[in-house]
């Protein structure tokens, strides 16, 4: 006999299952629910509890450890950041919001490395446009390094002066940087981001969070049901297709049915779904990845910094673009407001924190296996790829070329002594058109089981020096375009 | 009577010992120097005091030094009064004054504003401006 069915419509099947509600899931659910019948019923799995900004500011890094715990494996070699709670890793994102570059989407044709994206940019550009839109974007407003239909919903955040030197130096090249940090206040109650710069906890509720913003989806929608505290085990799978969502709550057993299932985990838990489901066709689990980033610390003579009004004010394109991409990884620069501060006398505003974040080429060795325990992914890490390798090798010759429109007094690269993340964890499920390369197609829809989507990050099949979130939030929207005929006259 | 050979052996004697130091000085022994130093001073000297030292070219007004450490013990993880200062505790202080709200005026009194952690007091960064 069956366990218990929690939280049944009332014919006891749902339209549309979702396990996870962080970026992923939350913007599918956003563009699925203005698509979807008044009769539609969905239900969203959360393993973590909803917790407010005010439990999350007092309780600082409880939910980083508790995601810590979540898997096995060698946190030295490596540690992957992120958040089991409502909301997901909104609640300790940046809020750094660059598009892809439209190459970003065909390394393998561009520079023959990696592989294509199945989608192009020009697929994604308008569901940029709209994740941006949600969010509150604020972005340049003279250019951008990729093509745009619309232009950013909020302006610019100030630049810092050493900002204004590298835009004058690299206009084409240097940008402010776009963030979720909004630059004026929103009606619905996100104020105006006052450079605090610890955007993990934003302590004023400032920076998009599905908390802040996307709550209305789970709580004022007749709609949707949300679970928290629900940890999905497996689905169940009979002739291609999911029937069922297996899933703790309390200490008991539960299954719950959906037309359509979605996986909105993160690229952790979502291949260790699969395989726990005995969903194994194609590389799942294979190429967990992320960015790695190197600090560079600049002692400037005679410019003064930290004029900004967010903590990280521009973007740097000098070492993302060109040849050098097929030989060694591309690197984004952020330029940082935070005030770290120079301890000399007369120059304490005369340092800047350049971040530079480099790509990496995804590696099947790294990778999600089943754990011991039914709920505990174990996480294999080796090292990254000798691509990015060469790219962090080149940053050193590289660095004249970057800072020749600073005033430079002298320079040091931070070598991290301890393994570090970006927050970003990639890959895993990854989309393609060939079943065997690939886990899901161009629409996330899995190759096989037709009625299982798997949503975010761990779909890339290559990454970017950028911040994925957008792209993240981007492809979940088209998704829903594709599975439910574009209401913008696209065939679906 | 000092003879030439006599002269020779007296430095040779005194000169070993820094020839064989200055051999074996490398960074680490460098730091463990520095370190030392550091101890014995926290330990002979309040941090307010070692501030007040760090910027003698500044007027700092007395009780918001006391003030400052003061909040230092309350929101600065791992603060001892009698440990050397974290390097950032020099550039938090001046963060934590109206200092930088004076264009970093070196005349000026220096009066302690409020201890400066975003998490603790939030939009109180004295540099960022929101000028267009």
């Amino acid at each position: 006999m069956d366990p218990a069915i929690a939280a049944s419509p009332r014919d006891g099947t749902f339209d549309l299952i979702l396990v996870g509600s962080g970026f992923a899931s939350s913007f599918f659910l956003h563009r699925y629910l203005r698509r979807a019948d008044v009769s539609a019923r969905v239900l969203v799995l959360e393993r973590g509890e909803l917790h407010d900004h005010r439990w999350q500011l007092t309780h600082r890094d409880e939910l980083g450890r508790e995601a810590s715990r979540s898997y096995s494996g060698d946190r030295s070699t490596k540690p992957w950041v992120f958040r089991l709670a409502f909301g997901g890793s909104s609640n300790c994102w940046w809020a750094c919001t660059p598009r892809f570059l439209p190459e970003d989407f065909r390394l393998e044709s561009t520079y023959g490395v990696g592989r294509d994206w199945p989608v192009s940019y020009d697929d994604l550009e308008e569901y940029y446009c709209d994740a941006e839109d949600i969010m509150a974007v604020s972005g340049p407003a003279d250019g951008s390094p990729y093509p745009r239909s619309r232009p950013y919903p909020q302006p610019p955040h100030r630049f810092s002066d050493p900002d204004r030197l590298f835009k004058q130096r690299f206009p084409d090249r240097f940008f402010n940087q776009p963030t979720a940090r909004p630059s004026r206040a929103l009606d619905y109650g996100r104020p105006r981001c006052c450079a605090s710069s610890v955007c993990s906890r934003c302590p004023i509720d400032s920076k998009f969070t599905i908390l802040n913003s996307l709550t209305h989806l789970y709580q004022s929608d007749p709609r949707v049901t949300l679970l928290t505290g629900a940890t999905v085990t497996s689905l169940d799978v009979a002739n291609n297709t999911v029937t069922g969502v297996r899933y703790e709550l309390a200490g008991a057993d539960h299954v719950a049915r959906a037309d359509l299932v979605g996986l909105g985990a993160n690229a952790i838990f979502n291949p260790f779904l699969l395989l726990r489901s005995g969903i194994t066709d194609g590389m799942v689990g294979q190429g967990l990845v992320e960015q790695v980033s190197r600090d560079v610390i600049v002692d400037l003579d005679g410019v003064d910094n930290f004029q900004g009004s967010t903590s990280i004010t521009g973007l740097g394109y000098m070492l993302y673009q060109g040849a050098h991409r097929r030989d060694r990884a591309a690197a984004l620069m952020e330029s940082w407001n935070a005030p770290l501060l120079r301890d000399q006398r007369g120059k304490w505003r005369q340092r800047i924190k350049l971040t530079f974040i480099y790509e990496d080429l995804p590696k099947p060795e790294n990778r999600v296996v089943l754990g011991a325990d039914r709920t505990k992914p174990d996480v294999q890490y080796g090292a990254p790829s000798p691509y990015l390798r060469r790219g962090l090798d080149a940053l050193e010759q590289s660095l004249p070329l970057v800072l020749e429109p600073l005033p430079v007094e002298r320079y040091s690269i931070v070598h991290p002594t301890t393994a570090s993340s970006e927050g970003h964890n990639l890959g895993t499920t990854p989309m393609g058109d060939e079943p065997t390369r690939s886990v899901v197609d161009r629409h996330l829809l899995h190759h096989r089981v037709r009625n299982l989507l798997v949503l975010g990050g761990s779909v890339f099949p290559t990454i970017s020096p950028a911040n994925p979130t957008l792209t993240i939030c981007a492809l979940s929207l088209w998704a829903v375009d594709r599975l439910m005929g574009s209401s913008r006259g696209r065939p679906s | 009577m000092m003879t030439r050979r006599r002269f020779i052996g007296i430095a040779a004697l005194c000169g070993a010992p820094i020839a064989a130091g200055s051999l074996v000085w490398s960074e680490p022994v460098e730091w463990l120097y520095s370190r030392t130093a550091q101890r014995i001073r926290a330990f002979l000297q309040s941090p307010e005091e070692r501030l007040r030292a760090h910027f003698d070219y500044l007027e700092l007004d007395p009780d918001s030094v006391r003030s400052y450490f003061a909040d230092c013990g309350r929101y600065r993880h791992g603060f001892s009064r009698r440990l050397p200062l974290a390097p950032d505790v020099y550039t938090n202080y001046l963060l934590s004054t109206d200092f930088f709200r004076h264009g970093g005026d070196e005349s000026r009194r220096v009066r302690y504003v409020g201890y400066y952690d975003p998490a603790v007091t939030p939009c109180n960064n004295p540099l960022a401006r929101f000028d267009s």
